[in-house]
């Protein structure tokens, strides 16, 4: 293997991890929020508002439904918006991101919805504040679920970013097409697919591992 | 301390109008213990839930501690239920939290500092007897334990009422008794009020002061736990009381029971009475006087709080004829009598 595919190799790795880590952090972050509010906002929920859990709803079955590939183009001026071009790694991480959101929202609003009532009657028993309970009480009680859930949207990032050369984002999914199918460089393919697999299971293992120190 | 007047609770669906709750006035004093018994459905955990307006009320007003959580604002009625403790049947514990956690959390909700969280936290798990579980998880511990816990969480504000919402039902009957010691415990040490509801009258024998039987939404009796025991009025009161009572029938007596009365059947009688010795004499008189048999299938003296209620099942070896004659003597004599029902004769 030459010097220069080995360090494409690990250019693609690299590119890899930082749009998966990126977008993986920021729907953790914004997705959470939403899972919180389709959860809290329903009927006799704590933070009821029917219009706004509506909305919510169909925005994340919007986002749900559309196939990845076709978010990546769809939105390439709101990309080109939030970080000033419409190609490369950073480029791809908006669309990976708005595509994750909708996904990890469901995850949580799924892991929340496992909480028995109890604990939220005993919260507003205690006078406890809607913000106070989801803080004190349904994220903590939920913290397992919800790690698991973030390992699976990973690991769903992982297989996301393998379409980001469409736009010029490199990664190992883009290396794999460019030389392993395009120039049916089999030692290629097979190279960035042990690679990935090691990704993949690095992930699910740290992912476990997080939960099972969570669970008592 | 606890003040409903006029409660109403109405849940309304699409196809149906239930009316849970229908002009309930209740009144329970400072530091007594309040039992309100019913059958499921008759709406006790409507009616609990509406003292610190988990449930709000379709009419009518609550107050507790002077204040009238009707009126408040959601701020302040969240400041009020900081000083109103609940216990439940399930527990409702955090599992990702340890027992001190869970204790310390309606403090940390109030934003206390660690320090002051500390010191309140210590005697109320020493108060509930689980100072040494204080660092495990509930997932660690019994059901009486963890009702503990919740009696210590539910303590940490020095509320002044605590509600019980079926808190021993999913117990054994030993743990409830320690349960229901340990409730009695802090009503008298702390002077907390007590306002409990539950299915099974052995928990209002045990510790309640007063009591109202809740049915289909009203109030149909209230007033002195003895006084229910001893002359219960209405007919679900009286249902209560018998299946408390069944119980404790031998198996050959229920089977030989039917409602209906009959030349071949006996009369099978309850008769209660205050204090241990006046039922010895009902009964020898009944027999010398009267000239009718008596069998007796049950005895015993039910303590009620600490005061004992003697109650005894008879059979009177009798024609139906006769029955009336010692009903009146019964009620000569102020005896409490009730007829449960009429035994086939058995072969002697």
């Amino acid at each position: 293997m030459p010097n220069t595919l080995f360090t494409e190799l690990l250019l693609s790795t690299w590119q890899t991890c930082y749009m998966v880590g990126v977008s993986g952090a920021l729907a953790i972050l914004l997705g959470t929020p939403i899972g919180v509010l389709l959860i809290t906002t329903r009927t006799g929920g704590i933070l009821q508002h029917k219009t706004l859990n509506a909305t919510l709803a169909s925005l994340v079955n919007i986002g749900r439904s559309i196939p990845f590939i076709i978010l990546l183009v769809a939105i390439i001026p709101f990309t080109r918006f939030v970080v000033g071009t419409s190609i490369g790694t950073t480029a791809a991480i908006v669309p990976l991101t708005v595509g994750a959101i909708p996904f990890f929202a469901r995850i949580v609003e799924n892991a929340l919805e496992e909480i028995p009532y109890g604990l939220i009657e005993a919260g507003l028993a205690m006078g406890a504040t809607p913000y106070q309970i989801i803080q004190k009480i349904l994220l903590p009680e939920a913290r397992v679920s919800l790690v698991n859930g973030a390992t699976v949207t990973i690991i769903t990032l992982v297989n996301y970013s393998a379409m980001a050369g469409v736009v010029g984002g490199g990664g190992l999914g883009d290396l794999a097409i460019r030389y392993g199918y395009q120039r049916f460089d089999l030692n290629i393919m097979l190279t960035t697919i042990a690679i990935l697999i090691v990704l993949v299971q690095l992930i699910q293992v740290l992912g476990d591992t997080i939960a099972r120190r969570l669970s008592h | 301390m606890i003040i409903l007047k006029n409660i109403s609770k109405i849940y309304r669906s699409k196809t149906q109008v239930v009316q849970a709750l229908d002009g309930v006035d209740l009144s329970v004093n400072e530091g007594e213990i309040f039992g309100i018994i019913g059958t499921s459905g008759a709406g006790k955990s409507t009616l609990l839930h509406s003292v610190n307006l988990l449930e709000a009320p379709s009419h009518g007003q609550v107050i507790v501690a002077d204040q009238n959580l009707t009126m408040m604002s959601k701020k302040d009625l969240r400041l009020a239920r900081h000083h109103i403790g609940m216990i439940f049947q399930h527990f409702n514990l955090l599992a990702s939290k340890t027992v001190y956690q869970n204790v310390a959390l309606p403090l940390k909700l109030l934003g206390k500092r660690q320090s002051e969280i500390k010191s309140k936290v210590q005697p109320l798990l020493e108060i509930v007897g689980l100072t040494e579980k204080q660092a495990n998880y509930p997932r660690q511990l019994s059901g009486g334990q963890k009702q503990r816990v919740a009696i210590a969480r539910a303590l940490a504000c020095d509320p002044q009422v605590l509600l019980c919402d079926e808190a021993t039902s999913s117990l054994d009957p030993k743990t409830t008794r320690t349960i229901l010691e340990l409730l009695k415990k802090i009503n008298q040490q702390l002077i907390l009020t007590i306002l409990l509801i539950t299915h099974e009258l052995s928990v209002i024998k045990k510790i309640c002061d007063r009591v109202a039987v809740l049915d289909q939404g009203k109030i149909v009796e209230s007033g002195d736990i003895i006084d229910l025991f001893t002359k219960p009025r209405s007919n679900i009161t009286k249902q209560l009381i018998h299946a408390h009572l069944r119980h404790e029938l031998p198996q050959d007596v229920m089977q030989r029971l039917s409602p209906q009365a009959g030349e071949d059947r006996n009369p099978v009688m309850q008769i209660r009475f205050m204090g241990t010795t006046t039922a010895e004499p009902i009964n020898y008189r009944l027999a010398v006087n009267m000239a009718i048999d008596i069998n007796i299938l049950q005895a015993n003296i039910e303590f009620i709080k600490t005061e004992a209620v003697g109650m005894m099942v008879i059979e009177l070896l009798c024609k139906p004829d006769k029955l009336s004659l010692a009903l009146a003597y019964f009620t000569k004599q102020q005896v409490d009598v009730e007829i449960l029902g009429y035994a086939k004769h058995t072969i002697h």
